[in-house]
């Protein structure tokens, strides 16, 4: 059996916020795509508070993800709901209030994905180093 | 005497404040700002209502915002690192973008 290493921090709440970007793209969908959209996001959710290295797991960051923003490191990620579909989110751990967030930014199908990432990029890292931000996009 | 957590200043940030914080009352805001941030009772009882403490979203080290002044947007960024506050930032107020904002929020399970 694979074990996973869990780290000592424990977070045992977590929180799940959503954009108004992310409504409206949910409230598109039909209604099968939006239970199981639903079902993915709290099946990962449920996963953080006690296993946090599989929760993870069902994250995926992507070759172009903005891995140093101002010498700070993203925690922007997609995850898969089917194999059209991807919700981009950022998940942070957050230590002074003891929980993780989840921040549900778009629903992105395939066509859309990469205009949509990119949005979210260049709202979430305006405040960080513009320069680098450029550079992010850039390539 | 209350309880105080560390409180880092290795970017000499505080220099910083004093030198481009345009007036004496937003000067009085910082000094205000990093007493609540170092204050043990917040840290406690998770309450920080003078700079409405909360984590920056998007990045993975526990980097925080603080305001100075809720009017004016400045604020600091401050990193929290084993129990410690490091001051990494001061940074002028801005209007934030309507995708980051959140309209929804729920605990444990999303509905």
């Amino acid at each position: 059996m694979l074990e996973t290493i869990e780290t000592n921090d424990c977070y045992m709440d977590v929180v799940i916020d959503s954009t108004s970007r992310f409504e409206q793209d949910l409230s598109s969908m039909s209604k099968d795509q939006k239970d199981l959209t639903i079902q993915k996001i709290n099946d990962c959710a449920a996963l953080f508070p006690e296993h946090k290295s599989n929760a993870y797991r069902k994250l995926r960051r992507l070759p172009f993800l903005p891995l140093n923003i101002s010498g700070y490191d993203s925690s922007l990620y997609t995850m898969r709901i089917s194999p059209e579909l991807r919700i981009i989110l950022t998940v942070d751990e957050d230590p002074i209030f003891g929980q993780m967030i989840f921040t549900l930014f778009r629903i992105a199908n395939r066509n859309d994905f990469n205009k949509a990432y990119q949005g979210v990029v260049e709202s979430l890292y305006k405040d960080l180093n513009h320069q680098t931000l450029e550079s992010v996009l850039a390539s | 005497m209350a309880q105080t957590l560390t409180l880092y200043d290795e970017h000499g940030i505080i220099y910083e404040a004093m030198k481009i914080l345009p007036t004496n009352a937003l000067k009085i805001c910082f000094l205000e700002a990093l007493a609540e941030l170092e204050d043990n009772e917040c840290h406690r009882t998770r309450k920080f209502p003078k700079t409405r403490l909360h984590k920056v979203t998007g990045v993975k080290q526990a980097i925080y915002r603080a305001d100075i002044d809720k009017v004016s947007g400045w604020r600091i960024h401050v990193q929290y690192i084993n129990h410690q506050i490091h001051l990494k930032d001061i940074i002028e107020g801005q209007k934030h973008d309507n995708v980051i904002e959140v309209i929804k929020s729920k605990k444990s399970r999303y509905e």
